[in-house]
């Protein structure tokens, strides 16, 4: 659902003329609608700015975008949603030059924040700041300041670069695994010992020996342990 | 309101403040939640986690994103609800019910 969003107002200024001064007028994309509500209210509560849409998902928030692009300023973005991570959408706002991101996220990881921020995200906030942080940032973006300094802009594009080498590593070192490989570390997952993946796979534990070792060295980590770790943290093997 | 994140904590009880002023809020971080109940009795708490004092002591509750869930659920006067995307005007309507239970006691 896709929230209704109301007229920008218009203050009369002054002087004999008439000039329209425009709010901030404010994008929500929050999934949890009752904090997504409770934000709205506390930006409406202040003259100058106007909550002009409300989306609890990456569908809604496109639909908002494609049917009312100029009436975004700035958009407040969670990045977990239901239907994806927020970071397609944060480029697709990025490329309008007239609409700036603010991240809104529980997410304890800095790479999530380092990844928004490369997508074009002008600021990042954890959820745990104070409601008045969140206002106040949105506040500092629209009067043109920086919410993140050049020097934790680069911090964080490093790190992204950092985050993407480590992983096109450990996909190289997936491609050298054989599927018997494979199959070792999948019932290692399984929470099975040398002696039993022996048997499961019909090898002699000796063999099984042989295999790991091999992949202890592909992956380039020293003990079962780490070989269960780095497989399952890239997806190669299914915890149960 | 003892709930997490803060923002989600101050955001709603900003709201709660300002729609239901006769309301009295206290916001406490989570782990001083069961303290808090020993200390202000509250007719109503909303939280994270529900806790064996809070279920044995307060008569209305809300479990509001537990984990950062989309679910939330609610006891009023022990009668269970659940919700699969809890909305703001249900969170006033379940501070309207807890201060009829209490003006009823």
């Amino acid at each position: 659902m896709v929230y209704g969003h109301r007229g920008v107002r218009r203050v009369a200024v002054i002087e004999n003329h008439t000039t329209a001064e425009y709010s901030t007028r404010i994008l929500l994309v929050e999934d949890h609608a009752s904090f997504r509500q409770a934000l709205a209210f506390m930006f409406e509560r202040e003259q100058e700015f106007v909550v002009t849409g409300q989306a609890g998902s990456l569908a809604e928030a496109r639909a908002f975008m494609s049917k009312a692009p100029e009436e975004v300023d700035v958009a407040v973005v969670d990045l977990a949603l239901p239907d994806g991570d927020g970071f397609e959408l944060i480029e697709e706002l990025a490329s309008r030059p007239d609409v700036m991101t603010l991240v809104l996220s529980a997410s304890l990881e800095p790479a999530r924040f380092a990844r928004a921020v490369e997508a074009g995200a002008s600021g990042v906030l954890h959820k745990s700041a104070a409601i008045g942080e969140v206002v106040e940032a949105v506040r500092r973006l629209k009067s043109g300041e920086a919410l993140l300094s050049p020097a934790e802009v680069i911090e964080m594009l490093r790190m992204v670069s950092r985050k993407r080498q480590e992983e096109y590593e450990a996909q190289r070192a997936i491609e050298k695994l054989t599927p018997r490989e494979k199959q070792v570390l999948q019932a290692l997952g399984e929470g099975l010992d040398s002696k039993d993946i022996a048997e499961k796979l019909h090898i002699t534990v000796e063999t099984e020996r042989t295999h790991m070792v091999n992949i202890l060295n592909k992956l380039d980590v020293h003990s079962r342990l780490q070989a269960l770790v780095f497989a399952a943290r890239h997806g190669l093997v299914e915890i149960r | 309101m003892a709930n997490e994140p803060r923002a989600y904590r101050e955001g709603i009880a900003a709201v709660i403040s300002q729609l239901r002023p006769e309301v009295e809020i206290e916001t406490v971080e989570p782990n001083a939640l069961d303290t808090s109940i020993e200390r202000f009795s509250p007719d109503m708490v909303i939280c994270s986690k529900a806790t064996e004092t809070l279920k044995g002591r307060v008569r209305v509750w809300v479990e509001l994103y537990p984990e950062n869930a989309a679910w939330s659920v609610a006891s009023i006067g022990g009668r269970r609800m659940e919700y699969t995307e809890i909305q703001l005007p249900d969170l006033l309507s379940i501070v309207d019910k807890a201060e009829e239970l209490a003006d009823t006691n």
